[in-house]
């Protein structure tokens, strides 16, 4: 028995670190509300992660905003606070150096990190069947006004991706 | 033996048959005691081993790309599962051939790296399941644990090259969004991996371990954006530190493995450095920038457990150590003499000295590694010393003349001087083994 300890342990550590890969989004995905964001995808090509849409949020680029003169460093935790409009989908509002600790009934806020221009909330990818990479592509070309993200968020500003909604059409991968 | 000496011996030991040199029961007892009927067998085993093992590689590539084809239109709890079945079989397999079975130890422990490699590649494809894009390099930081977790496991030292290559690039990584926690990875490295190279006793993974330690330096050096001299001066710390790690290993283990490939490694090294401030300009730099006392110094640290090594070393007092020892204490002694003046004329804007210096302390240990060579009959040596010397010669005919024509007959004459050099040290070679063999 003495010599299955070395090898049952390194197991139990190697699946105990995969576990943890998706954990944060499991939990965030099964206690999170869910929100509908507006989206642009820029680059729906990846060499490497394969097929998978690159998501860009109007919460993503301070810079092209009026909150730009809020200078964030690199690596700095911002938060985007967002307020729900006429037909329920949730648009920038505020970004915050601090977590808003009072929002309205229709506001939620995202804790994000930013990068060179950017801020980065985990909801930037979705990975789409090759197979019907085309077809949504052209879709979301299409439809790129009517294209939303449904994803799950948190009180606390923690987010994760759940599906993809282009006008009327749902895609869950 | 290896088969390829068996084959050797084989075909030789009919030859001496054939000319009566021994009776056949001699013959018989030679070919019993080294196996020698056996090499055909051993070649027929090692060609179906290879043919199954290729067979086996044909059919799991065609599995990978039948899975990889239909991997979309799989439900993600199957992907899931299809993953961890994957791993699992790879280090059960291994386990069992290596620790348990026993039988074929070498295919389980490439079975438990593969499995390793497998737990590798699963932290990006859960990750890609669930939607996940984080920071690249944090892939790499969760798979040097795993793999690190099965190198102390099983005491695996390819499990423990792939721990040490993740974690580089994990440090890499860390540098573009957390540098103070990046620097740490300096300690980290040394601290995770040093006792594995201890536990396994490897000269090959304590080297790699010198080796990525001094590149991670290398990057904190760049991120910390020091002075050109001061990088220089922090890199040759860090290359003593290596120095003297594997001096006290070898002296520990009683490996001299480890003092060779220390000081193999730092040698090397210094060479470099006194080449490259043998440069007026660079060496200016250094001077002017007042840092030439601490590279001096640093230098001199080098130096002093190159010299103490042969002391440690049974065989010391060799004609060939004895030379290294010397030229290196002589050079010491210049070093030495050259701080206390430099320290006494801090204020002088007078940087040849140095430079002089180097230049010398370039010509005596190029020299030292030529004699060395050619006495000792060693090529790697012996070129690397002609070289490096050739390399300084022509370096300083570049830097201070201009003259074409001249640059053109100092360049043929190194070539000539290469081709004689060549022909000589071969012949030198030849006749001494020959001269060897038949005494």
């Amino acid at each position: 028995m003495k010599k299955y300890i070395p090898f049952l342990g390194m197991i139990a550590l190697q699946v105990l670190i995969l576990a943890l890969v998706p954990a944060r989004t499991l939990v965030t995905r099964a206690v999170g509300e869910e929100v509908s964001l507006p989206l642009a995808p820029i680059d729906p090509y990846d060499m490497w992660s394969g097929y998978y849409v690159i998501l860009n949020y109007d919460i993503s680029r301070p810079d092209l905003t009026q909150w730009d003169k809020l200078n964030f460093e690199n690596g700095q935790t911002v938060w985007a606070v967002v307020k729900r409009d006429s037909v329920g989908t949730f648009r920038l509002s505020r970004f915050a150096k601090e977590k808003q600790e009072s929002l309205t009934s229709n506001e939620r806020q995202f804790t994000g990190t930013y990068r060179d221009g950017s801020i980065r909330y985990g909801i930037e990818a979705y990975f789409i069947p090759e197979a019907r990479r085309f077809e949504i592509e052209k879709e979301v070309q299409k439809k790129r006004e009517q294209t939303r993200m449904i994803v799950a968020v948190t009180p606390d500003g923690r987010a994760a991706v759940k599906r993809m909604v282009i006008g009327n059409k749902t895609y869950e991968f | 033996m290896s088969v390829p000496q068996k084959r050797w011996l084989a075909q030789e030991m009919q030859k001496w048959q054939e000319e009566g040199w021994f009776p056949p029961d001699i013959a018989e007892k030679i070919q019993a005691r080294y196996q020698l009927t056996e090499i055909r067998d051993d070649g027929t085993n090692r060609f179906l081993m290879s043919v199954y093992a290729m067979g086996a590689l044909i059919v799991g590539m065609g599995v990978i790309t039948f899975v990889a084809a239909n991997w979309e239109a799989i439900p993600a709890a199957f992907k899931l599962a299809m993953l961890f079945a994957a791993m699992f079989t790879a280090h059960g397999l291994g386990f069992y051939f290596w620790k348990i079975n026993g039988k074929a130890p070498r295919l389980g422990h490439a079975l438990l790296l593969l499995g390793t490699l497998i737990f590798a590649a699963n932290i990006g494809l859960i990750a890609q399941i669930f939607h996940i894009r984080g920071n690249w390099y944090n892939g790499f930081g969760a798979s040097a644990v795993g793999a690190l977790a099965a190198a102390y496991a099983f005491r695996s030292i390819p499990n423990g090259v792939f721990a040490l290559i993740c974690a580089f690039v994990y440090g890499l990584g860390l540098y573009e969004d957390h540098e103070s926690i990046a620097h740490w990875m300096l300690l980290g490295i040394p601290l995770v991996f040093v006792p594995l190279v201890v536990w396994d006793k490897s000269v090959a993974f304590f080297t790699l371990v010198g080796i990525t330690w001094v590149s991670y330096v290398v990057l904190a050096i760049s991120h910390m954006n020091p002075s050109f001299t001061d990088g220089m001066s922090l890199f040759l710390i860090a290359l003593q530190v290596v120095l003297i790690a594997g001096l006290v290993l070898g002296a520990w283990q009683k490996i001299d493995g480890y003092r060779l490939a220390g000081v193999v490694f730092a040698l090397i090294t210094l060479l470099m450095f006194f080449y490259l401030f043998g440069f007026r300009e660079l060496a200016k730099d250094m001077y002017d920038s007042k840092k030439a006392l601490t590279y001096g110094l640093s230098a001199l640290a080098l130096l002093l457990p190159l010299t103490a090594w042969p002391f440690y070393r049974k065989e010391a007092g060799t004609e060939h150590q004895k030379a290294v020892q010397l030229s290196l204490m002589g050079l010491i002694g210049l070093g030495m003499a050259v701080a206390l003046l430099y320290l006494r004329a801090m204020s002088a804007e007078n940087y040849v000295l140095f430079m002089s210096i180097n230049n010398i302390a370039s010509f005596v240990l190029g020299g030292v590694m030529l004699y060395i060579g050619y006495t000792g009959l060693r090529r790697g040596s012996f070129w690397f010393g002609l070289v490096y010397l050739f390399m300084i010669i022509g370096s300083r005919f570049f830097e201070y003349t201009e003259d074409l024509t001249l640059k053109a007959v100092v360049f043929i004459l190194l070539g000539i001087s290469l081709i004689i050099a060549t022909f000589r040290f071969e012949k030198h070679l030849k006749a001494k083994q020959t001269k060897e063999v038949t005494t």
